[in-house]
């Protein structure tokens, strides 16, 4: 048998790697860097590099909450250093915001010590699973709107994600999930899905981000459609930390993608 | 004739996808490079959680898992295969098993598993099983 299981590899120094992914706004035309969102992967050669794997059997064991604050920790910690324009997404799962009563003040801390300023700072929901605690979800929302830092709810679209969790968190940012986004140039049902988002999100005062960008065609009919963010691999693959600073001159507020 | 068996296999169903289960070490190693030479493709796994989060990802087309994944006692293999036969309806499964008592074997065939075979086993003849249960999927 094992000495270790496969949740110590992944909690032990250098068990999760962070990545960046540029988020773009579509302003005149051009997308200009809005923001970088914080990914975390497993051990490379591990079943762990692929993220859907890796978070999956994070919430199998029941470990969100840990390993939440671990990938957050670990991405404010090698962040490399960038425009005070640009915004950090860090994500979290709605259900360590319900069962993690210190998770808030964690993510406080974490902010002050990567020096940014918590109006920089977007919490994004993972929605997989129903928070269950209704009322802890309800105060760390709050919690968060107290510490100033924006809030998006993730996956809209698939899983766990529904419109009483728009009404509850009144997000800032929706984003769109890649298997509504994706292909939508060529499909007139997934046009009418984003288009009617747009329409929900502006009167929710809310913006959308469509994710899951990989062709200039989805990246005009999304853009036709009213969406202002998106992230994919067409505009840009999430990097390292390193690589990422390398890249800093093509990434840089004032730059085209 | 597992030998033409498996030469039939590598003409006609080039790249079947396995996944291998059991919290040997050793063991997985073994059967990983035993298979990826038969030209299959093969995933691994130490846990329950970590082969579920794999099912919940990934098509199959071959489960092996060992009956036992947490030491003494442990029947997690009973659990795989509930999620195979839910997830994918023709994937096989093979249990294996150190301890497998006639109630076990009896229970796993019950929840849908192809094969139960008793450690130790060459790997030969888990090789033959894993191949006619490909062929005739």
């Amino acid at each position: 048998m094992r000495e270790h299981s496969a949740l110590d590899s992944l909690l032990a120094p250098g068990g999760i790697r962070p990545l960046y992914q540029p988020l773009y706004a579509l302003t005149n035309g051009d997308p200009r860097l809005f923001a970088f969102e914080c990914l975390s992967r497993g051990p490379q050669g591990t079943n762990f590099e692929k993220a859907p794997v890796l978070f999956e059997y994070v919430r199998l064991k029941r470990q969100e909450a840990l390993v939440d604050r671990l990938c957050i920790a670990t991405a404010l910690e090698q962040l490399p250093a960038m425009s005070n324009e640009t915004k950090v997404c860090v994500n979290v799962h709605a259900s360590t915001l319900a069962r993690d009563p210190g998770f808030i003040d964690f993510l406080a801390r974490a902010i002050q010590k990567a020096d940014l300023s918590p109006a920089r700072v977007i919490v994004d929901v993972i929605q997989h699973a129903p928070a269950h605690d209704g009322d802890g979800f309800a105060l760390a929302v709050q919690r968060l709107r107290a510490l100033g830092v924006a809030i998006a709810l993730d996956d809209i679209g698939v899983g766990g994600s529904n419109f009483k969790m728009l009404l509850d968190v009144s997000p800032d940012y929706l984003k769109l999930d890649r298997c509504i986004v994706d292909g939508c140039s060529e499909d007139s049902k997934r046009c009418a899905v984003i288009e009617s988002l747009v329409q929900l999100a502006t009167r929710l005062h809310s913006t959308v981000v469509a994710e899951g960008i990989e062709t200039d065609d989805d990246l005009v009919i999304v853009q036709s459609l009213g969406v202002r963010l998106v992230q994919g691999f067409l505009l840009a693959h999430p990097l390292e930390g390193r690589k990422l600073a390398e890249a800093w001159p093509t990434l840089s507020p004032s730059s085209a993608a | 004739m597992m030998l033409q068996a498996m030469e039939r296999s590598d003409r006609a169903a080039p790249r079947h996808r396995i996944l291998i289960v059991d919290d040997e070490e050793l063991i997985v190693q073994a059967m990983r490079k035993y298979f990826a030479g038969l030209g299959y493709d093969v995933d691994s796994a130490f846990e329950l959680e970590e082969a579920q989060a794999l099912l919940n990802n990934y098509r199959y087309d071959l489960v092996i898992a060992d009956l036992r994944l947490t030491g003494v006692g442990g029947v997690e293999g009973l659990q795989i295969v509930a999620d195979v036969r839910q997830r994918w309806a023709n994937a096989r499964v093979i249990l294996l098993s150190a301890y497998g008592t006639p109630e076990i074997e009896r229970e796993s065939y019950q929840r849908g598993a192809d094969a139960f075979l008793h450690k130790p086993k060459a790997m030969m003849e888990i090789a033959h099983v894993a191949v006619n249960l490909l062929e005739n999927a």
